[in-house]
């Protein structure tokens, strides 16, 4: 709250909310109720805002979630992950399948028309079956949006030392390879598209708040550890949490990191961004937001992209093929 | 000083038998060394690669005082380089001297260099003074040692010292034998200068400093001098001696050993071997033993960037004006662009070469695998000398092929017999000798391919040996081979810079090392990667690389943009170290795995 209260004089307008990272859904809708209404008095909230709060399962229950809608609150975003429970226990997951489907059902009897799951693929002991099930499973509770991330062992987490300790072994490339492909079969089936590279929905129920990433428009993160892109310019919130506290208290901007990007690095970056979206990027439209003319600096590398069979152009959008999307880094890598 | 007062001497022995230990411990004795040096070990190995390695790469002459009876003494120690690859330097510096202590070790005895260093200090005449050092070790087996000495080397016992360099025992007496055994130097200040080159170095202030021995005449400041192999003449500016540095002084007589500056702009202008005499009443012949330097091993080096070869030229040609040793010429590959052919004295001096590039010139290099050279024979007549196997010529139109062998002695405990005569079979050696130094040493002499021993022989030897064989070689010319080049072919096209040349009957199995090696080291890329080996046109060998299928970041909302750039930049840092080949990204290590074989 004190944090917003530093904004209160932008007079931002805000098109889209977004509560999440870590499980904001064991917080009481008192809490939350506390932190819309601070937004509300420090700038312009549209009327029509996607507002989006990440839930997991096992914190929520249905009066819960049905205050969470009275406080304007449109959109649930819940982390099920897989629904076999050895999946779970490799992920360091401590919910249940039950709980999971359980979450889905109380969000939408709460009266929630727009509802994410994310899923992962690639869990140690996972089967093509298994993947299967667990999404067709979720895809039969009629939601409107999926995440499905492949499995990342990224450092420093529990599931990396294990990989290491050689406790888990990695899936094959090919299976996951496989597992991706008949998620695109799957999906088809129930009528949802992709529309990045980890994200399908139904028609008209893309995430506008996470498109806002990937075109490089400005946000503003609030609390500890959070990011902000305003005019060019990337913020970051110290992720020590005392620290934070400690700041605020003083009346200070407990940004601890600034990074201006000059028209370049923005080019740059709208290229990696835009390139996870199925509509790809606009070079006109990157040199009319940054002045750098992307074509003439990047001929060579989107030459030998196209050559690879990774990227589509047609002289100004930039898209990524149906195989290059599951290389998407050898592409953004050309670029950075 | 007169003549009889000086003595001029080396010390020669096997690698760590404590002969840089010894030096201290002499100029320590005679107070020559400075006080802020005394705490250092091994004083006169001033490179920081010399001290790193443990070994001694130039030579580093100095003179010591020493009062035996009464009577001032100068004594001129000349420290050799210890290593294989630089016996003509050290058979140069052995040419400046009357007498040498050859040092064995008393916990190891006669190893593989004491005996080459006792022939090469033999064929140069000198005294030899048989030194057993480190008597202080709890292993030490002196009876057994000086047994080796007379029954191999044909001392007698008294002439043999003990002496421990670290605890500073005998050296007294080592002092004594070295007035009264070496003799004294001979020659005439009256007759014409004849002096020899032993060393040389570049100095960018005063140009090159020329390490010579005085055999007759004297030199001094405005001397004219003339060097017989070139006939070129200088006005000399200065003379001294070493001292820890240099010493001018008004002359440098007969019999001494120093150093002359005379605005010698190039040190293949004062070549190691060559002798100095007046330019005005030059002597009628040269000091015996003069060689041109030949470079017995060849490497590609290129640069990693495409745009550092001016760096790689500006580099080298500094490197050259200190190393006469180092040739190099422009060569252009079709896999690496264009870099340098570059030949050296031997392994060891390649990889000091390519090791000071890096550091002391930060040029970033892709090497390739080291050869020898060839004399190939053609079918119409002509004789073809390459150190490159891209210049083999094709399959049909060789008749023979020739390429350097040597003579290796290896001094191994006889348990190891077996093990000693299968690598040397394994690698294509005829055995020539076989002889017991003692009861349970044997020494052997083989002959055997340059290109087999130059590479990985000692490693092996000392593995079957349990670390206790020693080797030495010396050249001792072409002898025909069966060889063949063998390709390797990188998606279907053949990559230069990793074609070898073997001997037919190793060809398989080296091919299919080869490739092997090359799957693991080359990465994933988006397409398959077929690797095969060919000879003579023929594949003998194949393995396929798969093409990576997935790798993409799979999350990156607000917060995750910049730590998903830094993995990308990553990624990206690591193509850079990659040589880029056709389509094919190669790393370095590519191009020097192909070297070893199992």
């Amino acid at each position: 709250m004190k944090e917003i209260e530093l904004y209160s004089n932008k007079n931002y307008i805000i098109e889209s909310i977004y509560i999440g990272g870590g499980t904001p859904s064991i917080f009481p809708a008192e809490d939350i109720e506390e932190i819309i209404n601070a937004l509300s008095s420090s700038g312009e909230v549209k009327d029509d805002i996607e507002f989006t709060i990440e839930v997991n399962p096992g914190t929520i229950d249905r009066e819960k979630l049905e205050r969470y809608r009275a406080l304007g609150i449109n959109r649930v975003s819940i982390g099920v992950q897989t629904l076999r429970r050895e999946e779970l226990t490799t992920l360091g997951r401590i919910h249940t399948s039950e709980e999971a489907l359980c979450s889905i059902q109380l969000a939408k009897d709460a009266g929630f028309t727009n509802i994410n799951v994310d899923l992962i693929y690639g869990i140690p002991g996972q089967t093509l079956e298994s993947w299967k099930d667990t999404l067709k499973r979720v895809l039969d509770l009629d939601i409107t949006h999926i995440s499905i991330y492949g499995l990342m062992y990224e450092p420093g987490t529990p599931l990396y030392k294990s990989l290491i300790r050689g406790e888990v072994s990695p899936i094959p490339e090919d299976t996951e390879v496989e597992m991706f492909n008949i998620t695109q079969d799957i999906l088809r089936d129930y009528s949802f598209f992709w529309y990045e590279l980890s994200n399908y929905a139904r028609e008209d129920y893309e995430c506008r708040h996470n498109i806002t990433y990937w075109e490089g428009k400005d946000y503003l993160g609030i609390g500890s550890s959070s990011h902000s892109l305003i005019e060019n310019t990337r913020y970051s919130n110290t992720p020590n949490i005392e620290a934070y506290i400690e700041i605020l208290s003083k009346n200070k901007t407990p940004r601890v990191w600034i990074e201006k990007l000059t028209p370049l690095e923005r080019a740059r970056e709208l290229i990696m961004l835009g390139l996870r979206m199925k509509r790809g990027v606009s070079l006109s439209n990157i040199f009319n937001r940054t002045g750098v003319d992307v074509k003439e600096i990047f001929a060579k590398n989107i030459e030998k992209l196209i050559s690879l069979g990774l990227v589509n152009y047609d002289g100004d959008r930039l898209t990524l093929t149906e195989y290059g999307r599951l290389l998407g880094n050898e592409v953004f890598v050309e670029f950075c | 000083m007169n003549l009889s007062s000086i003595r001029n001497f080396s010390i020669i022995a096997h690698i760590d038998h404590g002969k840089s230990t010894l030096a201290d411990r002499l100029l320590e004795k005679t107070n020559s060394m400075p006080k802020k040096k005394m705490a250092e070990e091994q004083v006169l190995d001033q490179m920081d690669l010399e001290r790193e390695r443990g070994i001694t790469i130039k030579s580093h002459p100095v003179r010591m005082y020493y009062i035996l009876n009464d009577r001032e003494y100068e004594l001129h120690l000349i420290d050799t380089p210890g290593h294989v690859d630089f016996s003509y330097e050290v058979s140069r510096s052995l040419a400046a001297c009357e007498g040498a202590l050859l040092v064995v070790d008393a916990t190891q005895g006669i190893e593989a260099q004491t005996l080459a260093n006792y022939n090469l200090a033999l064929e140069n005449g000198l005294v030899l003074i048989p030194v057993i050092n480190k008597i202080d070790l709890p292993g030490s087996e002196i009876e057994r040692v000086k047994m080796q000495l007379i029954d191999t080397l044909g001392f007698s016992e008294d002439e043999i010292l003990l002496v421990s360099a670290k605890e500073g025992i005998g050296i007294d007496k080592l002092l004594e034998a070295i007035i009264t055994r070496i003799p004294p130097p001979r020659g005439s200040t009256e007759k014409s200068l004849e002096a020899l080159i032993f060393d040389a170095y570049f100095d960018s202030y005063r140009g090159v400093v020329v390490y010579t021995r005085i055999f007759n005449g004297s030199v001094r400041k405005g001397t004219k001098i003339m060097m017989m192999s070139n006939r070129g003449v200088y006005e000399v500016d200065e003379v001294g001696y070493f001292s820890f540095g240099l010493h001018p002084t008004e002359t440098l007589d007969v019999g001494e050993v120093g150093y002359i500056i005379a605005n010698i702009k190039n040190v293949k202008d004062a070549q190691v071997g060559d002798t100095i005499t007046d330019a005005d009443s030059p002597v009628e012949h040269p000091l015996p033993g003069f060689k041109r330097i030949k470079p017995m091993v060849f490497c590609g080096l290129f640069p990693q960037e495409s745009n550092g070869y001016q760096d790689l030229r500006d580099s080298l040609e500094k490197l050259q004006l200190n190393d006469p040793a180092l040739v190099f010429e422009p060569e252009n590959s079709e896999a690496l662009g264009p870099g340098f052919r570059c030949g050296f004295l031997g392994t060891l001096h390649m990889e000091i070469v390519e090791e000071r590039l890096e550091r002391e010139y930060g040029v970033k290099l892709v090497a390739t695998a080291p050869n020898v050279v060839y004399k190939v024979y053609t079918k119409d007549g002509r004789l073809i000398e390459i150190n490159n196997p891209s210049q083999f010529p094709y399959y049909s139109e060789v008749e023979k092929v020739e390429e350097p062998y040597v003579r290796v002695s290896i001094i191994s405990p006889s348990e190891f017999i077996g093990p000693v005569m299968e690598l040397c079979l394994g690698k294509r050696g005829v055995l020539i000798d076989m002889n017991y130094i003692d009861p349970i040493k044997v020494v052997f002499t083989y002959e055997l391919p340059l290109s087999e021993v130059m590479f990985d022989f000692f490693d092996k030897l000392k593995s079957v040996t349990r670390g206790y064989a020693s080797l030495d070689y010396e050249p001792i010319g072409f002898r025909e081979s069966d060889l063949v080049k063998l390709d390797i072919l990188v998606k279907g096209e053949p990559v230069d810079a990793l074609s070898i040349i073997v001997h037919r009957d190793e060809s398989e199995k080296r091919a299919r090392e080869i490739v092997k090696k090359l799957r693991a080291l080359i990465p994933r890329q988006l397409f398959e990667i077929p690797i095969q080996a060919s000879v003579n046109g023929k594949i003998i060998a194949r393995e396929n690389i798969p093409p990576i299928k997935k790798n993409v970041l799979q999350k990156c909302y607000g917060g995750d943009v910049t730590r998903k750039k830094k993995l990308l930049e990553k990624q990206k840092e690591g193509k850079k170290r990659l040589k880029q080949i056709g389509q094919v990204e190669v790393p370095q290590e590519a191009f020097l795995a192909i070297l070893k074989s199992e």
